[in-house]
């Protein structure tokens, strides 16, 4: 049973986080950021999740990704009430919690200071990604379930991720470990260099794939079937909610949060990915991407961690995608890679190690040749020296 | 009882092999491959094409839009994804160009013969025969070194038994380091590996005019095609045929012999017409000068069928002016340099 109910601990947490936002203060930020150090100290302390073993009722591991949903939902109604001042009361919430708790929620939130304001936008920019992004993913693959489709699709698009579904599945997927691919960060490249780049690319990819297919049914832009208008809608009606339920104030927290989560997203993309070439006629194989078995790290992401698999064979849902432990590792599991690509020169020396092993022990003949150049590129001095001893 | 569970596991048929057994909800492309059967494939996602192929006959339920991927054309060829579609009834699929026999050969570099000041014919003598169809291709590797593949089409047509003798056009390319290092003449006797055959790019007999489109060392694959089609004593003999060659000046022009061997063998009117695209203005060139998408026109009659080959812009160039005058799409068949392509072709 508990194998089932730790995918459920990630929508719960997320309904706590939002819940708590309703208390301001250091109630803001303090259970977010709890939730991401918390994530990466607990996998540091547990032992990996190299479960591979059949789950009978799949339906209870869907329900934990539907969930998600309701959840992010939650979150981003936090945001707007939070957003409000004064008398602001998004749909009367703070006096129903006031009715049902006796505390007086609006008060708190109005002598909340400007500063724990700051710090919650990093802070939910994760867990909002975590319950709109992760899940979206997930469903977003099961591109012949039409439901879980759509709602992949809807939560994603939640946060303004209208580009994502589309250039994730028929590119991203497609491109990998290629220089087509927005999502692989070229070696040498701080994330802070990358996750313009990729966002910008992402956008410009969607927007392509998009138009050449409707061009393809012979449908106009401004047609029914377009999904990235389907999704603007979504998107927009969103922008639109926050309007009416906070103002102005409550578009500047919704637009904030979307922008941080887009970078949030691109920031895993850049950690799965991280400098591994692949010659753009082969087969993607489990080596093209960076994997993660750390227990606490799999069950929040929805096992994305197993990353290796995921992109091997992307129609195998979640719960039976294997561990592949003999694969490329993220250093210090998911969580704790993702915190150190914020220092630059923390994570060169995290990945560079890792980057000499993957081209020695996991490149095929022609790859080692494209990481070699990769090496060159990178002008990272361990790197080109590795590629010299190759070579010799 | 057992028709009740007897349509769990279905039956594939690829090109007239032996039937493989599925497993339940198992893709085709899972199915092959778990046989043993090295399909070509590479993403999938259904997002990269490379695993296209036919449905012939049954049924199968797909996993992705298509219309992300296919043309409507493929789509109504009944054009499907192996990796996105499992059979719900046996079915029979067909992969074009794919044989079960795809196949690392080792081999060795016999000759390197200048044919213009930057492309050479390139021949490698082969440890044993390699069947293939005109028009296909082969990933190339130096065997004891790191330089990444490349694929090189067929300069000539098979044998009926293969051949052990392969030839392709390889020309110097900047930063190519594949290309240059065939065709240093230093590296005759070097040991080369060569992967295939690939690639869906092969004569389709049809009893129609038929229009070719060779860009620089694109010319390997239409050659081949002609040298086929002469030996099969093809249907298109009796053809109107054009080849438009778009090089860039005089000095790029090669193979005319050649090709005029086959004009003269062919049994219909048979236009063999240089394109050059910078050609110094006032030379002694009397030929066309220009883009081969400017020639297009005159010779592509609504019922032609096209072959091109060569650099992706001068395709895309070419392929547009064929369907604005009418051709259809699935009546133009054409094999991209650049890598991707090759994959997508």
């Amino acid at each position: 049973m508990i194998r089932y109910l730790r995918f459920y601990v990630s929508p719960v947490v997320m309904f706590l986080i939002a819940f708590a936002m309703f208390f301001g203060g250091i109630w803001l930020w303090l259970p977010a950021a709890s939730y991401v150090l918390g994530i990466s100290l607990l996998d540091q302390l547990v032992p990996l999740d190299l479960d591979e073993d059949d789950y009978r009722v799949p339906f209870l591991l869907d329900v934990a990704l539907y969930l998600s949903t309701p959840a992010a939902l939650a979150m981003f109604f936090a945001l707007f009430w939070v957003a409000g001042s004064g008398t602001q009361d998004a749909l009367g919430a703070g006096a129903w919690m006031q009715s049902l708790i006796g505390v007086d929620v609006v008060a708190l939130r109005n002598q909340t200071p400007w500063y724990h304001f700051v710090f919650m936008f990093p802070a939910i920019a994760i867990p909002i990604t975590a319950a709109g992004g992760l899940a979206g993913h997930e469903l977003t693959h099961r591109t012949w379930k039409p439901f879980d489709l759509w709602l992949g699709r809807f939560t994603m698009a939640l946060n303004w991720g209208i580009a994502f579904p589309i250039e994730h599945v028929y590119g991203h997927h497609a491109y990998i470990g290629t220089k087509t691919d927005p999502a692989t960060a070229a070696r040498g490249d701080s994330v802070y260099a990358h996750v313009p780049k990729a966002m910008y690319r992402t956008i410009v990819n969607a927007w392509e794939i998009e138009t050449t297919r409707l061009d393809k049914l012979g449908a106009s832009f401004f047609s029914p079937r377009n999904v990235l208008l389907r999704l603007g809608v979504i998107a927009f009606a969103m922008t639109v909610a926050a309007y009416l339920l906070s103002g102005w104030m409550g578009v500047l927290f919704y637009l904030t949060v979307c922008v941080l989560t887009k970078v949030a997203l691109e920031a895993l993309n850049y950690v799965e990915h991280y400098g591994i070439v692949r010659v753009p006629t082969e087969p993607v194989q489990p080596r093209h991407s960076w994997n993660c078995n750390h227990l606490i790290s799999s069950i929040f992401t929805y096992n994305l961690t197993r990353h290796s698999h995921h992109h091997a064979d992307a129609q195998v849902p979640f719960q039976k995608l294997r561990a592949y432990e003999g694969q490329p590792k993220i250093p210090g599991g998911f969580m704790t890679a993702y915190l150190t690509v914020w220092v630059p020169p923390l994570w060169r020396k995290r990945i560079t190690p890792k980057l000499r092993e993957w081209d020695e022990k996991y490149a095929s003949q022609d790859e080692r040749a494209l990481a070699a150049e990769a090496n060159e590129r990178s002008r990272w001095a361990e790197l080109t020296a590795s590629s010299m001893v190759q070579a010799a | 009882m057992l028709g009740l569970f007897g349509n769990k596991e279905n039956r594939v048929m690829i090109n007239d092999l032996e039937p493989l057994v599925l497993k339940r909800n198992e893709t085709i492309l899972n199915g092959a491959l778990r046989h043993g059967l090295k399909i070509p494939y590479s993403c999938k996602v259904g997002g990269c094409g490379t695993c296209k192929c036919r449905l012939v006959e049954g049924k199968v339920k797909e996993f992705t839009d298509k219309s992300y991927l296919l043309t409507k054309q493929e789509i109504q060829r009944n054009i499907i994804l192996a990796c996105q579609s499992t059979p719900r009834s046996d079915v029979v699929v067909e992969i074009e160009g794919w044989t079960d026999s795809i196949d690392d050969v080792r081999g060795s570099i016999c000759n390197i013969e200048p044919l213009t000041h930057d492309i050479c014919e390139v021949s490698v003598e082969l440890e044993r025969p390699m069947t293939y169809r005109a028009g296909q291709y082969v990933t190339v590797r130096a065997t004891d070194t790191d330089i990444p593949a490349r694929c090189y089409s067929f300069a000539h047509r098979s044998e009926p038994d293969g051949r052990r003798t392969i030839s392709f056009f390889v020309r110097a390319v900047e930063g190519g380091r594949m290309s240059n290092w065939l065709i240093d003449e230093h590296h005759t006797g070097r040991a080369v590996t060569v992967t295939g055959p690939q690639g869906n790019f092969f004569l389709r007999d049809h009893d129609q005019p038929v229009v070719l489109v060779a860009g620089g060392s694109g010319l390997a694959p239409i050659v081949a095609l002609l040298e086929q089609a002469l030996e099969d004593g093809a249907q298109i003999l009796r053809q109107p045929a054009t080849l438009l060659f778009g090089v860039r000046s005089q000095r790029d022009i090669y193979y005319t012999d050649h090709i005029t061997g086959l004009q003269s063998a062919w049994k219909n009117e048979f236009v063999f017409e240089p394109v050059l695209s910078a050609e110094p203005d006032g030379s002694d060139w009397a030929g066309k000068r220009g883009l081969v998408s400017d020639f297009v026109e005159a010779h592509s009659g609504r019922e032609a069928t096209g072959y091109l080959c060569g650099p992706p812009p001068m395709l895309d160039a070419a392929i547009n002016q064929m369907i604005r005058h009418g051709m259809k799409t699935d009546s133009i068949f054409f094999d991209k340099f650049s890598d991707q392509s090759r994959a997508a072709a």
